[in-house]
């Protein structure tokens, strides 16, 4: 219990690193269905995105992570910077309520921003990156419209990623963006790409427009 | 009827008073007491001792005792929360204050060798009272602010940063802060100076939320009154890396709540 001790935020976080931030949560499916291979694949693959990002002095500095995990819904770890960053094994168990986990990381991000405006810290635009293998099992239609409202006035990006039998007709549903599906179970893959993703924003200026790596080439991790 | 209250604490010695071979200055003490009504009080007071005071770790004990002896007698003759009021305080202060003259006599130093600050929370079901000479500061919250914290007095500074009033001075009742609040407190910290920077954000002078919740988070599921596990985990927390690369000084820090972590599910 005393890890938490580790990841208390002080209030001079901001004083002492004055750059301007790019918040990312991670939304992640610990629904019954992931047991086995795939919860175990995605505990792997969170330790290599940190590592990844460990290695990027400019990312580190600038990228705050969140983890929310729903089977049911839990947050993981509030907004922190990377080296703090202590992943711990995530377990799969109960249903799988998209709806309600969506709702609370727009409302983390939310409460981020406020924080920043008021420490008068800039930031980039929010990425909410979310993997599921299954349907959401409570209501999602206020998560898609959130979605919809986030996406169209710019206050956040998201992104989903469909494992194995993921309902990929609700993705797209749900998601203005459009969801891909992971190949085989290539987490890894699909982390590093995360973290060179977030690592090219974090090198640029709040307001450029980044190109992304595609990820659905032939030798990419996903297929659309 | 509330929930009994649970609480840990802790004072440490900090790495600028460690180099030099001194004791912590710093004290710190949490009692219970149970009133008339059948009301169970917490009484919790904390006291940073001047570090240009050659023997201010005695005078910061004497206050914490002084002041609870004093607190608890008060509620044993039958007195409640609410009936405490300024010129009580200021008593309760003026016998510290005797207590200290005697004690310095006795050990041939001067008063001022003696010099503290004082944080106190003494709190009930309906009403709370708190008590303030010098810095550090007092959070609190109540069942309506929620996970929302909120100081009771900033900090007191003297004309420069790194002056204060101390408990000790005839002068400092001058600059007794003293609040009685009605209403439920059912979750407070009390703080020194070591750690008011990591704790306060003084650009828009409030209570740093998420540096308290997490505390409260584990705090809450204690199942004792007085958490000795707990206290020893703040203590591995203050004399951590993290936060004595931030303040070098002593640090103290007391931690109350009457919550459990079943309410809390409920609330949110």
């Amino acid at each position: 219990m005393s890890d938490f001790l580790e990841q208390i935020p002080f209030s001079v976080e901001f004083a002492e690193n004055p750059e301007p931030r790019c918040p990312c949560i991670l939304l992640l499916d610990t629904s019954g269905s992931m047991r086995g291979k795939p919860i175990e694949e995605l505990n792997n693959g969170i330790k290599v995105f940190k590592e990844e990002l460990m290695s990027d002095s400019m990312a580190l500095k600038r990228i705050e992570l969140a983890i929310i995990s729903f089977g049911p819904v839990n947050i993981e770890a509030d907004f922190q910077m990377v080296d703090v960053f202590q992943p711990h094994e995530l377990t799969a168990k109960g249903a799988t309520p998209m709806g309600a986990a969506i709702l609370q990381a727009v409302e983390m991000l939310n409460t981020r921003k406020e924080l920043y405006k008021t420490n008068g810290i800039s930031y980039y635009r929010p990425w909410i990156f979310m993997i599921t293998d299954g349907a959401p099992t409570d209501l999602w239609k206020p998560a898609a419209a959130i979605i919809r409202d986030g996406e169209q006035n710019k206050s956040f990006t998201f992104f989903s990623v469909g494992v194995d039998n993921a309902d990929m007709q609700i993705l797209s549903q749900l998601s203005v963006r459009q969801p891909i599906k992971l190949k085989e179970l290539r987490f890894r893959d699909l982390f590093v790409w995360l973290s060179n993703s977030l690592g090219s924003i974090s090198h640029s200026q709040p307001e450029d427009q980044v190109a992304l790596i595609n990820p659905t080439t032939p030798s990419g991790w996903g297929v659309v | 009827m509330y929930l009994p209250w649970k609480y840990a604490l802790a004072s440490t010695v900090g790495t600028s008073h460690q180099k030099t071979g001194q004791v912590c200055q710093d004290a710190s003490s949490c009692q219970t007491v149970v009133s008339e009504a059948n009301d169970q009080i917490l009484i919790a007071v904390a006291s940073d001792g001047a570090g240009s005071a050659n023997f201010s770790e005695h005078g910061s004990k004497l206050i914490c005792t002084s002041l609870t002896r004093q607190v608890k007698e008060h509620i044993q003759n039958g007195g409640e929360v609410r009936d405490i009021y300024l010129d009580l305080v200021k008593d309760w202060i003026m016998m510290f204050q005797k207590e200290a003259n005697t004690f310095a006599e006795e050990h041939f130093i001067r008063p001022k060798e003696l010099a503290c600050t004082l944080l106190a929370a003494i709190l009930g079901g309906d009403y709370a009272a708190f008590i303030q000479i010098g810095d550090g500061a007092i959070v609190t919250t109540s069942p309506e602010e929620g996970d929302n914290y909120s100081w009771v007095f900033w900090p007191q500074n003297g004309e420069y940063e790194n002056t204060t009033f101390f408990a000790t001075d005839s002068y400092s009742l001058n600059h007794l802060n003293f609040d009685v609040y009605n209403g439920h407190c059912d979750e407070v910290a009390l703080f020194s100076d070591g750690l008011q920077r990591i704790a306060l954000h003084y650009e828009t002078k409030t209570a740093h939320n998420p540096f308290f919740r997490p505390f409260f988070l584990e705090l809450r599921k204690e199942k004792r009154n007085y958490s000795k596990r707990f206290s020893d985990l703040l203590v591995t927390f203050l004399n951590s890396t993290r936060v004595s690369e931030r303040s070098d000084d002593d640090k103290t820090l007391i931690l109350v709540t009457r919550r459990n972590d079943k309410l809390l599910k409920g609330a949110v």
